[in-house]
């Protein structure tokens, strides 16, 4: 049986054929792949070896997330090379916001971006690469939470360098960063 | 707060400065890269081409066997897939019984055993949750683990593949930090477990009494004694069939160029005497730009053999069997894992030939065809001489071992 935290995602996930699978994850992930959920991430555009990491950590239970490591429980290897595969392929989600910029946060944000190299591992768009996500139009909240999880230890990637990056900023900082990020534009 | 009209692109005053913040946080960043950055990106030098380069990870799926790459050995050599599906698959050691054990690394977290004919082979996880266990190594029915922090060991562990014993600790007195942390070890022909810590960092001038070296403890963890210095991350050696000297492979610094330094095969003539260079000297022939002023090369031991620009040599065997052709006898097949650290990729089995003088006469490629398009297609870690003369292979990125053989 499937236990599906109770929530704005619909829990049809019994899913069976690998369609039923990558159809289920648009029922949190939206379609294309563009999060309706300011908590849920958008993951159309993700570079495909982090998505396959992501989902291998969910599913070996290194990554803790009550939905993920259930939908993730079972899945064998050519699926999740495959739903990674399909999900690299969905369009990159555009910037988030249609409310008028705040000039100093989306500045701040920048400033943090640069000081802490965002860039050389994420690429100077923030598209990402190989195992090192796309952040570029990010949900912002989703973003913030992923950003305390690594400064408290609760998320660990393939490398140790997001903690570090992350180390000492303060939540305002945090929170600025994300704003940054959710809103890039080139 | 000054909010911008809803439809504007974003202006140029702030593009300006945009620019402005950058290059005043280039210069705060100046004071803290230290504290920021990962420790293999300490050094690098600036500039999109390096800015490009990270560690490769291994891939968090075993490739399916059809996928694996298609290895080439040199004629009369046959090459098969010794056993696909091992998620993460680096350290190899042969139990008494026959068992194969696999190490892994950051990945997989965990210990396998491989066991059975051709055919019928099965690969058990028999440990798992482990932290960085990349050393193993098997004595008297005993499975020794070396994580960063620990050595512990699993009695009679053949035995008990479905329920492995309760760890007894060996050692755990290690520095245990991450960086070049994790271990290869392996019993002596004096009954000592030999132990390397490496050096925690990039580039940097460690504690010698804690880093950069390579100890021997008795099998109990006692009488801890330095062997050899100098050493920054050796990740595989073995011992001279008939000199029982020590030999290891040593991985030199990142980031001083594509095609410098050069890794290290060594030779440790004067056990508790030499020093091999780190972090002053490397490859034999380069001062540090940082920390080798007002040092000389000539005062350490120079490498038996260079092995190529961050080619990341890691297990090495003597070949002891009697399958493969005379030549082979006592050369060392060394695994060069590949460069993260450079531009063009390349990897191999390679084999270098020593003579009766302790020269290496040369070193060849022996098992190649992992690179395709400059691209990853495995990667060999360890290499392991079993009882009837073949050579195994183990590939991390892959998660495959392989098995190469001679027929006449």
């Amino acid at each position: 049986m499937l236990l599906i935290a109770a929530g704005s995602c619909p829990s049809e996930t019994t899913a069976q054929t690998l369609a039923d699978k990558i159809a289920a994850c648009a029922a949190c992930h939206g379609e294309s792949g563009q999060s309706p959920d300011p908590n849920v991430p958008s993951i159309g555009g993700q570079p495909k070896l982090f998505v396959m990491y992501q989902l291998f950590f969910y599913r070996e239970g290194r990554r803790a997330n009550p939905e993920m490591n259930t939908v993730t429980k079972d899945m064998s290897d050519a699926e999740l090379t495959a739903i990674s595969d399909y999900v690299a392929g969905l369009p990159p989600p555009p910037p988030a916001a249609n409310e008028p910029i705040d000039e100093a946060r989306y500045r701040s944000g920048a400033e943090l971006a640069g000081k802490r190299i965002c860039g050389a591992c994420h690429n100077a768009d923030f598209s990402g690469r190989e195992q090192m996500p796309r952040l570029a139009g990010q949900r912002e909240a989703y973003l913030l939470r992923s950003f305390k999880d690594y400064q408290a230890g609760a998320r660990v990637g393939t490398q140790a360098a997001m903690a570090e990056a992350v180390r000492g900023l303060s939540a305002s900082e945090l929170a600025n960063l994300a704003y940054y990020l959710a809103r890039f534009r080139r | 707060m000054h909010p911008l009209p809803t439809k504007r692109r974003l202006p140029l005053p702030i593009a300006s400065a945009l620019a402005t913040c950058l290059l005043a946080a280039t210069v705060a960043f100046a004071q803290e890269k230290k504290e920021e950055e990962p420790f293999w990106a300490v050094g690098r030098p600036k500039g999109e081409v390096t800015a490009k380069m990270a560690p490769v990870a291994a891939l968090p799926v075993p490739t399916p066997e059809a996928q694996l790459p298609k290895l080439t050995a040199p004629p009369g050599f046959k090459v098969e897939v010794y056993q696909s599906g091992i998620l993460d698959a680096r350290g190899l050691r042969r139990g008494d019984k026959g068992t194969v054990f696999v190490s892994s690394l950051f990945v997989a977290g965990k210990i396998y055993a491989i066991t059975g004919e051709q055919g019928k082979r099965v690969t058990k996880t028999i440990l798992s949750g482990l932290e960085l266990p990349n050393g193993i190594e098997f004595n008297k029915g005993s499975l020794y683990v070396a994580t960063p922090k620990q050595i512990t060991r699993y009695d009679n562990i053949e035995d008990n593949l479905d329920k492995p014993p309760a760890p007894v600790t060996v050692y755990d007195k290690l520095p245990g930090d991450i960086p070049h942390g994790w271990k290869f070890i392996k019993f002596g022909p004096d009954g000592k477990l030999y132990v390397p810590v490496g050096a925690p960092c990039n580039i940097c001038e460690p504690d010698p009494t804690r880093y950069a070296q390579i100890f021997r403890i008795n099998a109990d963890g006692s009488d801890l004694e330095i062997v050899a210095r100098g050493v920054r991350n050796t990740v595989g050696f073995d011992f001279h069939p008939r000199t029982k000297e020590l030999w290891f492979t040593d991985n030199q610094r990142d980031w001083l160029s594509e095609d410098m330094p050069l890794d290290e095969l060594n030779r440790l003539a004067n056990p508790g005497k030499d020093h091999f260079g780190f972090p002053y000297c490397h490859s034999g022939m380069m001062t540090d730009p940082e920390f080798g002023w007002g040092k000389s090369c000539n005062d350490y031991v120079k490498p038996a053999a260079l092995l190529g620009p961050h080619s990341a040599p890691l297990g090495m065997r003597f070949y002891t069997g009697s399958m493969f052709p005379a030549k082979y006898r006592n050369a060392i097949f060394i695994a060069r894992h590949g460069p993260w650290n450079r531009t063009q990729k390349y990897a191999d089995v390679s084999v270098a030939y020593v003579d009766a003088a302790n020269k290496v006469t040369s070193v060849e490629p022996f098992l190649t065809g992992w690179v395709k398009d400059n691209t990853y297609l495995g990667r060999p870690v360890d290499v392991l001489v079993m009882a009837d003369g073949s050579l195994l292979v183990s590939d991390d990125h892959a998660g495959a071992i392989y098995r190469v053989s001679y027929a006449k």
